[in-house]
């Protein structure tokens, strides 16, 4: 998938007249404008950061456009890139800024090259399929989905975009971590031996956004404003957040799963409003085509002062010849922790937007990597279906599966009930 | 060990001041050999049946409970079973009560056979063998820190004492087991690099409902798969087999663990008690080998298997796949407790081992209610002590509520 090709303007022309490519050729690799512009959907925490990332990287893009449902959100987040020390490239005219459950196809519609999809992940497959259908490169925040259908809707637009050549960069950026590629590298290449096992492991504290439901917020908008407690819009821990290490598995087997037996429950989260239906533990025995298991444990467990729970975010690699946890045999400070990373040219929040231009420039290697994290959503999907259902579910049958949770009207005071916190041999796998 | 002769314990005897009945010590076996049943559930009534199944010259002559229809119950079983020849439990042998387990063991017995809820099995344990009775004794041995340590003790004094200790870790007496280990020492998968173990299955109700005239006590000893003090939790009491059987692979226990777990279908109610239905471990040993552990007890319907892998850098086994089948190991564990006895075979005292296994399973029993790592250290210095220091039908007692991290208190 990254297989490096630097298709000159002459070959991109040649192939265009003989092949009668309908792709406006400014968006196409090769032949992007000097100055890139990006448009931002999702104006929260990690939209604003993956902005100030995406302009910390390269001098020549511009932020045009920028699209929310909250108006309050998209305030915040032009005020922080604002104090910002590339506030100057933030040039988004008030026409330009969007608010509202139709802002996404605004901000599209605009005259951006880049699309950065950064809302909560339920509305991921639709976001992306405009943006593809709008011929635009895209940043696409993990995970790609929260529903199989979602996932599959994904998959998809993720085809045409490789067939466009369209540039796709994930959020997963342990991929554009250095120590991470050369360490996946190395493995890849026998330095533990043959693998044997896999383990990933996500176990931290809970994302709970609000502390308290505002009266006057209809469901919809409650569901937004505390997105992480619902299933539909988040997915779950397993998938929102533990994505980040079984994708990195995956990575390293150049594969999925093929059937995972789950569980997992609310040990501590309390059954109230604020808490959603979400689980605070998932533990999954994932098992690959060639026999290899990968144990994946994440938790959120709240954590004061009087109370340290064990915390611990990494994946490990088992061969025969040894072991690596992902990130040790190679350069580069690789440490998931922001703060480290005093050189923002080693930032993987900050190379995964280099990556991204230099692909869409024609000046680095051409990146898609759509359908690799597609798959690992799917396989972090097919996890929580397991755990919620008590069943083993194989690929097939997540594949397979017509679960799809996202609302089929939008509008912020919708009445929306919240399902139950699924239980076994109660909830049904669809 | 094995092999010693009457004249050798004489002249030992002579010259140590011996105390014990020369008649109770191994290659003394009198015959036949009289063993007495503690805890007449289920277990212990087939435990009984196998004992007599297995061996000749041997008797019941004892049997004990808290719970006279319980007594009743089993002996009824017995005694209409292909071994009721060797049933010689005459009605003063029947001793119902909270201290039936020392009349028992202050009875003509040889072996005691320790049948009980586990909360009970350090103390049993240690009078059989003050008493310096051979000993059956059931998995787990315990269900908290303190009780493994009583039972470690007293286990250390058996074997000065030589007698035979066998445990009801079937798994240790059989065949299939026992070839497969032999062949994976000697490198038949390569250097062990992961293991796994799986125990997913259904839940163990021994009641239906709360009859009112049952006091707290009562209920929940007629109720015990679901109060943690008497059972443990499944992790102790039922996934034990496997972490039993990975540690035994592993020729050690693992050094610590991280767990989690919870209840996602057991309602919260009294019949449910306060154990968990699900609990995933990550355990490392020295080597750093990882155990990847899962147990649950989910409904009808759901994903059960029991299972382990056991992956090498040259292959992978179950634990048992390449050795031969060979006698039921239910039965099996029963000749080789006779065997040892008589001093026919080694001497066996498996209580050390299996004592080390329940520890390693309330230790990640502990990581999931805490929510801490626990390390072999941290649970072998635990000041827990889930038992009750009184006894009686209508005791009151308290249900502590379901763990919950951050609530609960690591001791």
């Amino acid at each position: 998938m990254d297989k490096p090709e630097h298709p000159s303007r002459r070959a991109f022309a040649a192939g265009a007249a003989t092949t009668f490519m309908i792709i406006r050729p400014e968006l196409v690799r090769g032949f992007a404008p000097a100055k890139l512009k990006a448009g931002l959907v999702g104006c929260g925490g990690r939209g604003t950061q993956a902005i100030i990332d995406l302009l910390t990287g390269d001098k020549n893009v511009e932020v045009t456009a920028m699209g929310d449902i909250f108006e309050d959100k998209m305030e915040n987040s032009i005020k922080r890139i604002k104090n910002s020390a590339v506030a100057d490239r933030l040039t988004v005219t008030p026409d330009k800024r969007f608010i509202g459950f139709d802002a996404y196809k605004k901000v599209i519609a605009s005259d951006v090259d880049i699309v950065m999809l950064c809302t909560p992940p339920g509305y991921r497959p639709e976001h992306f399929e405009a943006a593809i259908n709008a011929k635009k490169h895209v940043f696409c925040e993990k995970p790609f989905g929260t529903d199989p259908v979602g996932v599959r809707r994904f998959m998809a637009a993720a085809k045409k975009s490789e067939q466009m050549k369209l540039t796709v960069v994930s959020g997963a950026q342990r991929r554009f971590a250095e120590d991470y590629q050369e360490t996946i590298k190395k493995i890849q290449n026998g330095a533990i031996g043959d693998i044997r096992a896999l383990y990933a492991y996500w176990v931290g504290t809970p994302v709970v956004q609000q502390k308290a439901r505002d009266p006057k917020w209809g469901d919809m908008t409650w569901q937004h404003r505390a997105w992480y407690s619902h299933v539909w819009i988040c997915g779950d821990q397993v998938v929102e957040q533990h994505l980040h290490n079984i994708d990195v598995c995956n990575w390293l087997m150049n594969d999925h799963p093929e059937k995972v037996v789950a569980s997992g429950g609310a040990i501590w989260r309390p059954r109230t409003e604020i808490y959603g239906n979400i689980y605070d533990h998932v533990s999954a025995d994932f098992v690959y085509k060639n026999g290899v298991r990968m144990s994946s444990y994440c938790r959120q467990f709240p954590r004061t002062e009087s109370y340290q729970p064990y915390q611990n975010v990494s994946e490990l690699a088992v061969g025969t010849k040894g072991r690596s946890n992902c990130h040790d045999l190679g350069r580069g400070t690789g440490q998931d922790v922001r703060t480290k990373f005093k050189d923002p040219l080693q930032n993987p929040y900050v190379r995964e937007h280099m990556a991204l231009v230099a692909s869409i420039r024609g000046t680095g290697p051409y990146i898609n990597h759509a359908m690799a994290v597609a798959e690992s959503t799917m396989t972090c999907i097919m996890a929580r279906e397991s755990a919620y259902s008590g069943l083993e579910i194989t690929w097939d049958m997540i594949m397979n599966s017509k679960q799809d949770l996202q609302p089929k009207a939008f509008d912020y005071d919708l009445k929306m009930e919240v399902p139950p916190l699924p239980v076994p041999g109660e909830y049904k796998f669809v | 060990m094995n092999g010693m002769t009457r004249r050798s314990l004489l002249g030992g005897g002579g010259s140590t001041f011996m105390i014990l009945r020369p008649e109770l010590v191994r290659g003394f076996a009198p015959a036949p050999l009289k063993a007495g049943l503690v805890g007449c559930g289920g277990r212990g009534t087939q435990a009984a049946q196998q004992f007599l199944q297995g061996n000749e010259n041997v008797e019941l002559t004892a049997m004990a409970d808290i719970f006279e229809d319980k007594l009743e119950t089993s002996l009824g079983r017995i005694q209409k079973s292909p071994v009721q020849s060797k049933v010689k439990v005459t009605p003063d042998k029947r001793f119902v009560g909270f201290d039936a387990f020392k009349k028992l063991i202050a009875s003509d017995v040889d072996i005691v056979m320790l049948c009980t809820p586990p909360g009970y099995r350090p103390e049993h344990f240690e009078a059989a063998v003050n008493a310096g009775k051979h000993v059956f004794t059931e998995k787990p041995i315990a269900t908290d820190p303190v009780g493994v340590r009583r039972f470690l003790a007293a286990c250390e004094k058996a074997k000065q004492k030589k007698l035979t200790v066998v445990s009801g870790a079937q798994r240790r007496s059989q065949r299939e087991y026992l070839e497969t280990l032999k062949k994976v020492r000697d490198g038949a998968i390569g250097e062990i690099v992961a293991l796994y173990a799986s125990y997913l299955s259904g839940p163990v109700m021994h009641a239906k409902a709360r009859d009112p005239k049952w006091g707290d006590m009562t209920w929940q000893h007629r109720n015990w798969y679901s109060f943690l003090w008497i059972c443990g939790d499944q992790i102790v009491e039922q996934h034990f087999h496997n972490i039993d059987t990975m540690n035994w692979f592993m020729g050690t226990h693992p050094v610590k663990v991280v767990a989690t777990g919870g209840v996602a279908w057991r309602p919260r109610t009294e019949l449910y008690g306060n154990i968990y239905d699900h609990l995933a471990s990550d355990f490392v040993y020295p080597n750093g080998v990882r155990l990847s552990s899962v147990c649950r007890q989910y409904p009808q319907g759901c994903f059960r298997r029991v299972w382990d892998d056991i992956v090498g850098t040259k292959g992978r086994t179950n634990g048992m796949d390449m050795g031969e089948k060979g006698e039921n190991p239910y039965v099996q564990e029963h000749i080789n407790l006779v065997k040892s006895i008589r001093g026919e075979i080694p001497y066996i005292n498996d209580g050390f081992a299996v004592a080390e296994s329940t520890m390693t399973c309330i230790m990640a029993r502990e990581s999931a209610y805490t929510g801490l790592e626990i390390t072999w250290d941290m649970i072998m210095n635990s000041k827990q002590d889930l038992q009750p220091k009184a006894f009686d039908y209508d005791l009151k007692m308290e249900m502590p509520p379901l763990p919950v991290p951050g609530e609960y208190k690591f001791t």
